[in-house]
């Protein structure tokens, strides 16, 4: 009698025990950035992986590899194909590899104001979202880098006055390349770590950079100009292997979406802040800024983005793409 | 022995209350201050340590009213302030240790007199303080390192800041001088500064690990391996960075091994890094792929 209570109870435990066990192993993500600890880029993660182990009552874990020990952009998109990564931020460079067609955001000259760019991301998210899905990757949320500047020796005020300049172009970016030609200049291709000594050197004497970046980056030393226009924004976004988020409960991935959009979206508010603060820094520190041009000169620059674009549909997007782009700005400008 | 180095300076503050010399006798007594940061230093209880150095740094701040140009008591202020922050309040309250890295920078500037003045606006521009770096002799190295070795610390816990970043390039520059005025500066201490420096950024953002694990080598040759701060940094940036799990659980394995007392000037430091060396290697798993 005893015995089979015994078993009774063991039968009425067991389904429950593995229940148990089966639901209490938690998903490890392992996510790698170049964002140093302790950068802002950090500190919102740090918030996001405790919400998100919160919410999903510690289901899902992150890990996270900052300061760019896993490696660069490329390093991380191959980790991540054999699994030894699942998750990464990746901007215009880990794009070219993974979906080239996401890079007509990061087109020279194509945004007027920040709300274009904030549009423009909104619209488009479920179509690229679906895009990065046949590649085997799930988009968690964009992710900003922010609008890029010319830093300069000499004064750029016109497309003509980079024809006498050394330009970088970043190695391998077909976007950088394309626009430097357009602008009647020959570029000169570096690795982004070699740039500090060509500056240094006299071998470059304009580069691009979000002001932020440039002070990181000390670029701002070398130079005395940027240009009030942007020269582009760059996009970035926060991808999961697909094949991995496959193993994700629905509701867990939701939440991970949600969350990482809110983070985000307030990331990108206070990275705007620390743009007006940067380039208050750099006017203190001797670079003067220079006004937007008007008139015709502003048509050029608009006329080079024309060029530009044309010339990479086909490359790196469809003229579809490119189409629904334009279709989206014209309707909100 | 340390309780009666801790009584001198109770007895100098006395003393002034009666007879009105107090900055005489401070400077009367040149030893003093580097005595009572040695006998910091050499404390192999890091719980005494903790528990002392406050009221120590309060004591001489209140002696400083009295001679408020004392070099020497301007120097060891800053290295009390940018001591106690790195060794006792960084990894568990980085928001005041931050604090007392600046408290440390701002006394040591004001050891270095005129040639700290562009370190006191340090984001005026890097001409005026590389004309300051150049013009410092041996006499400045000590202010020089621990204000250093401060603004360093203060920028790392600052990074969310575009100012602290528009900081790196002067603080680099003092790095740089450091070293060139004196390598082997408190058992190597500016190599394992410039090996962290080069290690814990990525290449992206001017890293270097070849070069910062040659820093670090020679550090540890400076000692034969007995100043922790070297195999500890050199664990947690350099090994970190070129994800070699192997050379970090080993070096910190031969930290928490090794005899604290063979370097017994810097026990104390010796101690605390064994202590962090344990925690590290619990966090092994979190930091190698």
């Amino acid at each position: 009698m005893i015995k089979s209570i015994r078993v009774l109870v063991l039968l009425f435990l067991l389904p429950g025990l593995c229940a148990v066990s089966f639901g209490a192993e938690p998903l490890t993500i392992k996510f790698a950035t170049v964002a140093p600890e302790g950068s802002t880029w950090m500190n919102t993660m740090k918030e996001l992986e405790k919400t998100i182990h919160e919410r999903t009552q510690g289901q899902i874990v992150f890990r996270v590899y900052a300061g760019g020990v896993a490696g660069d952009e490329l390093d991380a998109l191959r980790k991540i194909r054999i699994g030894q990564l699942q998750s990464a931020a990746f901007s215009g460079v880990g794009f070219g590899q993974i979906l080239p067609a996401v890079r007509v955001l990061d087109l020279p000259f194509l945004f007027r104001n920040d709300k274009e760019i904030d549009m423009l991301l909104r619209e488009m998210e479920g179509f690229f979202a679906e895009q990065f899905r046949q590649k085997n990757f799930e988009l968690l949320s964009w992710a900003e880098v922010g609008n890029v500047h010319l830093f300069s020796q000499e004064p750029i005020r016109k497309v003509s006055d980079l024809a006498k300049l050394k330009v970088w172009a970043w190695s391998g970016d077909p976007i950088a390349k394309e626009t430097f030609s357009a602008m009647g200049t020959n570029p000169i291709p570096l690795a982004i770590t070699d740039v500090t000594t060509a500056l240094n050197t006299g071998m470059i004497d304009t580069v691009y950079a979000p002001p932020l970046g440039a002070i990181a980056l000390q670029w701002n030393l070398y130079v005395k100009y940027m240009t009030s226009l942007p020269l582009a924004h760059s996009t970035g976004a926060v991808l999961i292997s697909r094949s991995f988020a496959q193993k994700i409960p629905p509701e867990y991935l939701k939440i991970m979406k949600d969350e990482f959009h809110r983070s985000m979206d307030r990331l990108t508010l206070e990275l705007r802040k620390q743009t007006e603060e940067s380039l208050a820094l750099l006017e203190k520190g001797g670079i003067n800024i220079l006004p937007m041009p008007q008139g015709a000169d502003l048509q050029e620059f608009y006329k080079v983005h024309r060029q530009v674009a044309q010339a990479l549909t086909g490359k790196l997007y469809s003229k579809d793409i490119l189409d629904k782009v334009y279709d989206l700005l014209k309707k909100n400008r | 022995m340390h309780q009666l180095r801790g009584a001198v300076p109770l007895f100098l503050m006395f003393s002034v209350f009666f007879s009105g010399c107090m900055q005489a006798a401070l400077r009367a007594s040149p030893s003093l201050f580097p005595n009572l940061a040695a006998s910091i230093f050499e404390e192999c209880d890091p719980e005494l340590a903790k528990a002392a150095i406050p009221s120590n740094l309060k004591l001489l701040e209140g002696l400083l009213k009295n001679d408020p140009q004392n070099r020497k008591m301007l120097t060891t202020l800053s290295m009390g302030f940018a001591g106690y922050a790195l060794l006792f309040v960084e990894p568990e309250d980085p928001e005041r240790a931050s604090a007392l890295y600046l408290r440390a920078v701002e006394y040591g500037t004001r050891a270095l007199g005129d040639k700290g003045a562009p370190l006191q606006h340090r984001d005026a521009g890097l001409e005026p303080l590389r004309e300051a770096l150049r013009s410092m002799d041996q006499s400045d190295l000590e202010p020089l390192f621990w204000t250093t070795l401060s603004w360093n610390a203060w920028i790392n816990l600052n990074l969310d800041k575009p100012s602290a970043l528009a900081q790196l390039s002067g603080s680099e520059a003092c790095l740089k001088r450091v070293l060139e005025m004196d390598d082997h500066f408190f058992y190597g201490a500016p190599h394992i500064l410039m090996g962290a420096s080069l290690a814990a950024r990525p290449p992206l953002l001017g890293g270097n690990p070849e070069k910062a694990k040659s820093h670090f080598e020679q550090a540890m040759q400076q000692t034969d391996g007995k100043f922790f701060l070297a195999q500890v940094y050199f664990a947690k940036y350099y090994a970190v960075r070129v994800q070699d799990k192997e050379l970090f659980v080993r070096t910190l394995a031969e930290v928490v091994r090794g005899n604290p007392r063979e370097l017994p000037d810097v026990c104390l430091i010796n101690r605390v890094m064994q202590r962090r060396a344990q925690e590290l290697e619990k966090q092994a798993e979190n930091l190698f792929l």
